[in-house]
């Protein structure tokens, strides 16, 4: 297979527009809830945070697990909230993999789609080993 | 200190890590951990949790601006990767049979290994030539990017070739073993991997690595938050800190030097191979 033709002098890369745009969606995204997050913990316990009084907001015990997030979500906690915006944030570059391949794909560069394929196996494979843990 | 002055102060000095992380491709993890243990008196296993996030955080934030300007390479990224996330793979696989101070030791000398080899190469690469690769040209990793001619504050672009990408991928599955078996970010491996080995510049080596350690980063977070070691406020205020200070480092890198980038980027890898060497050693 004769080699793809290299980007021309500062014109962007295939996928590479679609990327930096599904990475800011999901950047801004992520974002933007975990500062909502951050003003209704302020809102719901303002003078503990003010104060130091109550349960301590960056302790160990305000720690909260993936599978917490259903539940918070429906008591309307701050920390589901919160936690909503750190996953939107962490699931983001692997979002950015999907683009990256489905345009290669596209542009009918299959091995860079194929890598793309492969990344994201790999990604799911280290999560499930994780999670196993 | 209230909570909510400490919420602020470490959003507040996670904008100035942020910032140091995109700019040198390292991510915001090798200073987020000292700092909230030292300074701030935080757990550990907490500290890792949200700087695992802020990692992905910044990366998401900075990455855009260093793809629209064509600083990071999206197929090399790409392709890396595969090597980065094997590698941690079989590191988190081996973690429970290697001693951590052997590892901290041995990450600690190869730190330091290719400080000096960044160190003695930065006179020799623009009479240097590259010699061809195929699996770069298979999978036409060259690119353009954008440099400071020496001297003046013009930019201009600049073509560059890709090379020796089989050494690159070796040294990104050890990167990646090194992230599995430490549970830290390896961007200091990364960036002299593409920088000595793929001979790439170095704004393209640090943007890329930037784009790259989003990917291996959220594999990681994904564990860190099963297993309940993420406090929601504590990681919100760093990754907000380090979203900030991450765009704030993504503009600076078109206008920073490369000499002045690389001599940055040397420092702190000294710096964070003598802590490694430390707690290897001690």
């Amino acid at each position: 297979m004769p080699p793809a033709p290299t980007p021309a002098h500062g014109a962007p890369e295939s996928g590479a527009r679609q990327v930096a745009l599904v990475l800011r969606i999901g950047g801004a995204l992520g974002a933007a809830l975990v500062v909502a997050g951050l003003a209704v913990a302020f809102a719901q316990g303002g003078a503990g945070w003010l104060h130091g009084s109550g349960d301590d907001p960056l302790g160990g015990d305000a720690a909260m697990r993936l599978s917490d997030l259903g539940g918070g979500l429906r008591h309307g906690r701050a920390g589901a909230i919160i936690l909503l915006g750190t996953i939107i944030l962490a699931a983001t570059p692997a979002a950015g993999v999907v683009t990256a391949g489905v345009a290669w794909l596209r542009a009918r560069r299959a091995w860079l789609a194929g890598v793309a394929v492969v990344v994201l196996l790999l990604l799911v494979l280290a999560g499930s080993l994780g999670a196993a843990e | 200190m209230s909570p909510l002055a400490e919420i602020v102060a470490i959003t507040a000095v996670c904008v100035v890590s942020g910032c140091l992380g995109s700019l040198l491709g390292l991510g915001g993890g090798t200073f987020v951990v000292p700092i909230l243990t030292l300074a701030f008196g935080l757990d550990m296993r907490l500290a890792i949790g949200a700087s695992v996030i802020s990692v992905v955080a910044g990366s998401a934030a900075a990455s855009p601006r260093y793809l629209d300007e064509g600083f990071a390479n999206l197929r090399i990224a790409v392709t890396l990767e595969v090597a980065t996330v094997s590698g941690a793979v079989a590191g988190a696989l081996l973690a429970g049979y290697l001693s951590a101070r052997a590892l901290y030791t041995i990450f600690g000398i190869m730190l330091a290994f290719s400080a000096v080899q960044m160190l003695r190469n930065r006179r020799e690469r623009a009479s240097t030539v590259v010699p061809d690769d195929r699996i770069a040209d298979a999978l036409s990793l060259h690119g353009t990017g954008t440099g400071t001619a020496a001297g003046t504050a013009v930019r201009d672009v600049r073509p560059y070739r890709v090379t020796r990408t089989a050494t690159g991928l070796t040294m990104m599955t050890a990167a990646g073993a090194v992230s599995g078996l430490l549970g830290i970010g390896s961007g200091a491996m990364k960036v002299p991997a593409m920088d000595l080995a793929m001979r790439l510049p170095i704004k393209v080596s640090t943007a890329t690595s930037n784009l790259m350690i989003g990917v291996t980063g959220a594999a990681s977070a994904v564990v860190y938050l099963q297993r309940g070691d993420v406090v929601p406020a504590l990681a919100g205020a760093v990754a907000l800190g380090t979203v900030a200070g991450a765009h704030l480092g993504s503009r600076l890198l078109a206008v920073v030097p490369e000499g002045a980038l690389r001599a940055i980027f040397l420092v702190v890898l000294l710096v964070v191979s003598v802590q490694m060497l430390l707690r290897g050693l001690a």
